[in-house]
């Protein structure tokens, strides 16, 4: 009590002194109030976060969808043999449906809901197995593009049926990307990626080599990029049937039509 | 003297409001830092309030003493973090926890001796 009386006493300010401290007050309590704002705020923004979590949920469901559609290609399959049988039964009993049947034949080669064997192509292509870190990573993998490239070469070369990693390619297939995996008939497959092409061997290679962009990537990215590449000419290759749905919603057949 | 305690509440203010407007967010390793930046902040501006109560704020000393004590406490924090001992920062505030109640404790009884309470 005593001492705070000297104090008093002591120290007289003037009066734009006293106005200079009183800012410095209000200037520090205005920090402290925005340092506690900011902090209260990345709190808040932290809790938000949280709710990512839900992409783990996304992923699930994801997973959870393409085993459902792998029973459901499963079921089909069944459904198309039992089918078979039936025409065949049906073909047996009445000679006159025996030339409708290897119509039938015919146009199931074509759509590729037959499996398939015969000479052909088998290319390899993959992501450059030491991808360097620092460079621009995109040019050493291959993608959607680089499948659609090779397999449109093929076709010209006169492939009469094509497969990547075990999906035949019919006349709905797609080749796209989806992040870092390739989406063909709505599976996703990785690198390396095989491609297997039925048709004449030499006809095929010459294609691949007489395309522009195909040439281009087999040529010179392959090596470029160190991109897993091979080439072989195989007389019995074997393809496995198209798996994906085929069902026709819109598009009519016109009557009397060719 | 009733002056002094409505300026501090109206830096208070400012600076939330402003806070709360610029949006700023701290970076997750920052944290820690910020954490002891408040608490410096927090020791300043009742070491301010009380000095000024006192009548022997000295501004130089009050400003060199916020951005010393700011420093030091993340130097603290830094060092802690190197050399693998992450609780030094508890020094820090320890010091500035206990400093902080001190003033508190002060003002308080400036309040009482005003309203002649005591």
């Amino acid at each position: 009590m005593k001492s705070l009386k000297i104090n008093l006493k002591k120290i007289k300010f003037k009066k734009e002194e006293v106005l200079f401290n009183s800012f410095l007050l209000v200037l520090i309590f205005a920090i402290l109030g925005f340092l506690l704002a900011s902090s209260f705020y990345t709190q808040e923004k932290a809790e938000r976060r949280v709710l990512l979590t839900r992409r783990t949920e996304l992923i699930e469901t994801v997973v959870n969808l393409e085993k459902e559609r792998k029973d459901l290609e499963n079921e089909l399959q069944k459904l198309r043999e039992q089918l078979r049988k039936y025409e065949e039964k049906a073909a047996e009993e009445e000679g006159i449906l025996a030339s409708f049947k290897n119509e039938l034949n015919k146009l199931k080669f074509k759509t590729g809901l037959t499996e398939v064997v015969g000479p052909g192509l088998e290319i390899v292509l993959g992501d450059n197995p030491n991808i360097p870190l620092k460079d621009n990573t995109e040019n050493f993998m291959i993608h959607d593009y680089d499948l659609r490239t090779v397999v449109n070469a093929l076709w010209i070369g006169g492939a009469e049926a094509i497969a990547i990693n075990g999906q035949r390619l019919v006349s709905v297939s797609s080749i796209r990307c989806v992040g870092s995996t390739v989406l063909v008939n709505a599976v996703r497959l990785g690198s390396p990626f095989k491609i297997k092409a039925i048709g004449n061997p030499a006809k095929l290679k010459e294609s691949l080599y007489e395309d522009k962009e195909s040439a281009q990537l087999l040529d010179v990215y392959v090596r470029a990029f160190g991109l897993v590449f091979d080439l072989k000419e195989a007389r019995n290759l074997r393809l496995p049937v198209y798996k994906g749905s085929l069902s026709v919603e819109y598009a009519k057949v016109i009557k009397g039509g060719k | 003297m009733r002056r002094l305690y409505w300026l501090s509440f109206m830096g208070l203010i400012i600076g939330v409001v402003l806070g709360f407007c610029l949006r700023v967010s701290i970076p997750s390793m920052y944290v820690k830092y910020f954490g002891v930046a408040i608490l410096a902040a927090l020791d300043s501006a009742f070491g301010g309030l009380k000095a000024s109560l006192e009548k022997n704020f000295n501004d130089k000393l009050f400003i060199s003493g916020f951005f010393s004590n700011t420093l030091m406490a993340a130097f603290i924090v830094y060092v802690g973090d190197r050399i693998g001992v992450q609780e030094l920062y508890l020094a820090a505030v320890v010091a500035f926890g206990l400093r902080l109640f001190q003033n508190i404790a002060i003002i308080r009884r400036h309040i009482f001796k005003k309203r002649g309470w005591e």
